[in-house]
């Protein structure tokens, strides 16, 4: 039972708790740090209690309260620059620089019974660095070539200067009528794209009639503060600073309260799902049965005893209970996800994706170097894109097993960076071919895939039957696995004969196929035939195996036959052939790495999955509170 | 010594192979790049992910350009009529499957870069998608370096010369008229892709409906391969 159960998703027990209302926070917080309980929606399901067990609603005051936190949060991120945008590599490749802050309880408390204040107090600070010198700074830094002294652009006696944005397009016709009715006006304009900065200077008798000009043409002003002094380049170091000084003072308490309301208003939410008897709240939810002790006596202490809790075996119909994929292949959980989720009473593939996924890329990469390259760019990945986020740090997981796996097929395969060694050498260095070389004899390859997909789709009916004695279908199993195993079956005597002539298989061959049809038709009825096309088509799929692994050596030999036609060449042929192998690797990685994962998933998805996969499933998803900056400090639940 | 009508059908097999895989390549990655470049205009901060949906689409010109220089870099072992025409057939199946891959892999990937402009999110979802026409590409290219392999070019030649060059004509047309099922692929693919952006659960069900056209082209490959094993050519 216990290898049946480490196929299949975690096994959830059902949680149920009664809590005195004054515990309900403490204890609603304990769970949300220890992210194990899908709670689900109480007052759904006693409807028949309803005199007795209302539904309980959070109090909409606070709701709106904290919501609007959030949202005057997530400006001042923006206004301060605290959370910005990484650029499309650096997203990838570079580490997230900011280290998660330690956060206690009562630290969290404090800074949410002072949020107003705290929010109210960085505003201020914002309006009175932020919105006023830095619209000076952007537009300085566009003029910054001519590093020319502020005070020309500061308004005297005699003279009015606008300093602010406009439209590009607006500039030729803004130009055209201070022209023709201003002749003392000067006009200056900087920048690019479709928003200029524009300095205009008039004469202070023409104050008005300029402003009407610009103002028509949608021209913003931005204010020059009169402590700003001196040579631009200077100025835009003060302002540097005092924005830094204030995003410095600032960037804890920020984060900190961030994460502080997103806890509790994560808390707010899963109240809608709790029911109530005057003062008695009640709870209820999934576990995982592994953590269910844990869980229950995080629920004891949070409530300082004050709460009855009890965790049973599942007592409704699969479709509500949620499904947690979890075990030690969890990286590859995410790409089954994507797919589809799993329901409670099927299989969980992962383990069998991380096993066959692993092998097929190695099988289509197939190169040491190659494979070396795939396993570093997961790692540079897992660093930088994994920091950001959980689901790019699965797949760097993936990204690197496969290139380990590529590396390891290279060497069975005496490949390297497609055979630079042997054409150099003039074949005097030839790294051993251990097991097969696909490029070089690809119809002694050819079988091998073949068996592996036999293999692959076996693994499939195998789990598809797991799947239909869990659920009690025992009627498809005639047509859908009885059939298929025959019918694979034949195929792998075929194959076997055909690689070792062995004599009388053909008999046996066709009298496996044959009952095979028979169990189809059986099954399935006359429609069933059209199962032996799929079965067919299914197995010959896999000579993509093949087919990539050779397109990928192919191209690599065609970039070394071109390397070696360089280097005879005086004084350049050396850099170049280094150049070109090198561009060579990189291309190859970008190319055959799209291309794998691809066929790769795909072989999975409609291939594997086809035959047992049911989908369909609710995702488990804990109560728990998204900390972006923030971890709590350990003990404090 | 290579006669004038060899010659003709080894260059005319480098010609088909990167001219015609060039051109389906180009035609669709038009196709992406109109879409792309008019998505930055509303969102450059998606330039990446657009420029690799619209690379991704020339994979079959490449294969169609490697093909290509394994014949010029190997038509000195040329010394027959037939192996001439082993040469057009390894072009013909590369160039044919190149050019309704780049197509469908067009059709996809504009799909795509649509599907991004939306929803981010989904790049992972669509790129699969995407990618799926390019199996005719590589059956193309698989049945290429076979007939390339059984002709002189890249091994020994096993068969008789007059059986392996008509049995590697025949093998190529046969994976050519079927390959156009990698356009059609790309057709279908663009509505899973539109279909995927709208519900992420509907991907697994509408990758099916994208893959049941392929079918066709692997007992084409099948066909194929048959053709040229039971004449000795592999």
């Amino acid at each position: 039972m216990s290898l049946l159960h480490s196929i299949m998703p975690s096994r959830m027990g059902k949680i149920r708790v009664m809590v005195m209302g004054e515990h309900l926070e403490d204890l609603l917080r304990a769970l949300q740090n220890l992210e194990s309980v899908h709670l689900v929606n109480v007052s759904e399901r006693l409807m028949k209690w309803e005199s007795l067990i209302q539904s309980m609603e959070p109090p909409l005051q606070n709701l709106n309260k904290w919501e609007r936190a959030r949202t005057r949060l997530a400006a001042i991120l923006d206004d301060m620059g605290l959370d910005p945008e990484p650029g499309f590599l650096d997203q990838y490749i570079k580490p997230l620089e900011r280290k998660p802050l330690p956060i206690t309880r009562q630290e969290e408390d404090e800074l949410l019974k002072s949020a107003d204040e705290v929010m109210a107090d960085i505003r201020r600070q914002i309006s009175s660095v932020v919105d006023r010198y830095v619209p000076v700074r952007e537009a300085l830094a566009e003029m910054s070539h001519h590093d020319f002294d502020i005070s020309l652009i500061k308004p005297s006696d005699e003279v009015t200067i606008y300093l602010g944005t406009v439209a590009s397009e607006s500039i030729r016709i803004i130009q055209r009528d201070l022209t023709e009715r201003l002749p003392y006006t000067r006009l200056y304009s900087e920048g690019k794209g479709r928003t200029r900065y524009l300095v205009v200077a008039s004469l202070k008798i023409h104050e008005a009639e300029v402003s009407d000009i610009l103002e028509r043409r949608g021209f913003q002003r931005i204010p020059v503060p009169d402590e700003l002094e001196g040579p631009t380049s200077s100025v835009i170091r003060w302002i540097d600073a005092r924005v830094a000084e204030v995003r410095e003072k600032n960037r804890e308490p920020v984060y900190k309260l961030s994460d502080a309301v997103s806890g509790i208003l994560g808390r707010l939410e899963a109240m809608e799902k709790l029911g109530r008897t005057g003062n008695i709240i009640v709870l209820e939810g999934w576990v995982p049965q592994v953590r269910a002790q844990e869980t229950m006596n995080t629920v004891l202490d949070a409530t300082k005893g004050m709460a009855r809790v009890a965790v049973t075996l599942p007592d409704e119909p699969e479709e509500n209970i949620p499904t947690h994929l979890g075990g030690p292949f969890s990286s590859f959980a995410s790409l089954v996800e994507t797919y589809d989720v799993p329901r409670y009473n099927e299989v969980d593939p992962s383990s069998f994706m991380a096993l066959f996924f692993t092998l097929f890329v190695g099988l289509m990469i197939g190169d040491i170097a190659l494979g070396a390259l795939v396993a570093a760019a997961g790692y540079v990945f897992l660093r930088g894109a994994g920091s950001r986020s959980h689901g790019m740090k699965d797949l760097s997981k993936v990204i690197i097993a496969s290139g380990f796996s590529s590396v390891l097929f290279g060497i069975l395969t005496g490949s390297f960076m497609s055979g630079v060694l042997e054409e150099f050498t003039d074949g005097a260095i030839r790294l051993p071919v251990l097991w097969l070389s696909p490029a070089d004899d690809p119809l002694g390859f050819l079988p091998v895939v073949l068996m592996i997909g036999v293999l692959h789709l076996g693994v499939g009916i195998l789990l598809g039957l797991v799947n239909n004695l869990m659920n009690a279908r025992y009627r498809s199993i005639l047509g859908d696995q009885v059939s298929a195993t025959l019918l694979l079956a034949g195929a792998g005597v075929f194959m076997v004969k055909g690689q070792f002539a062995l004599a009388g298989w053909g008999l046996l061959g066709y009298g496996t196929v044959a009952a095979g049809v028979i169990a189809l038709l059986l099954g399935h009825g006359p429609s069933g035939l059209l199962e032996l096309t799929k079965i067919l088509s299914n197995i010959i799929s896999y000579i993509r195996l093949l087919a990539l692994n050779m397109a990928s050596t192919w191209m690599g030999r065609t970039f070394v036959l071109l390397s070696a036609m360089l280097m005879p060449i005086a004084y350049v042929g050396l850099p170049l052939t280094i150049f070109l192998l090198a561009f060579s690797q990189f291309f190859l990685v970008f190319i055959s790495s799209f291309s794998t994962f691809a066929h790769a998933l795909r072989l999975h998805y409609v291939e594997f999955f086809g035959r047992f996969f049911m989908g369909g499933g609710t995702r488990f998803k804990s109560l728990r509170v998204e900390r972006k900056y923030t971890y709590v400090v350990k003990g404090e639940k | 010594m290579m006669d004038t009508a060899t010659l003709a059908l080894v260059i005319g097999g480098v010609t088909l192979s990167i001219g015609l895989a060039g051109t389906g390549a180009s035609i669709g990655q038009r196709m992406a790049a109109s879409a792309s470049s008019l998505l930055m205009s509303d969102k450059p901060e998606r330039f990446g992910i657009s420029l690799i949906l619209t690379v991704i689409v020339e994979t079959s010109a490449i294969y169609g350009l490697l093909v290509s220089i394994l014949i010029l870099v190997r038509m000195g072992n040329v010394t027959d009529f037939n192996q001439g025409l082993a040469a057009l057939a390894a072009g013909l199946s590369v160039g044919v499957s190149g050019f309704f891959t780049g197509l469908g892999e067009g059709v996809a990937a504009s799909a795509s870069v649509g599907a991004v402009a939306e929803r981010e999110g989904v790049f992972g979802r669509t790129l699969v998608i995407t990618v799926l026409p390019e199996t005719g590409a590589i059956y193309g290219l698989l049945l290429s370096v076979l007939i390339l392999s059984g002709s002189g070019f890249l091994g020994d030649v096993k068969a008789p010369m007059e059986q392996m060059g008509v049995a590697s004509m025949y093998a190529a047309i046969v994976l050519c008229v079927t390959s156009i099922c990698s356009y059609l692929q790309g057709r279908v693919g663009s509505s899973a892709i539109t279909a995927t952006t709208k519900n992420d659960e509907a991907f697994g069900r509408d990758l099916i409906f994208v893959v049941l056209l392929e079918s066709v082209l692997i007992y084409g490959l099948l066909v194929s391969i048959l053709i040229l094993n039971f004449n000795g050519v592999i």
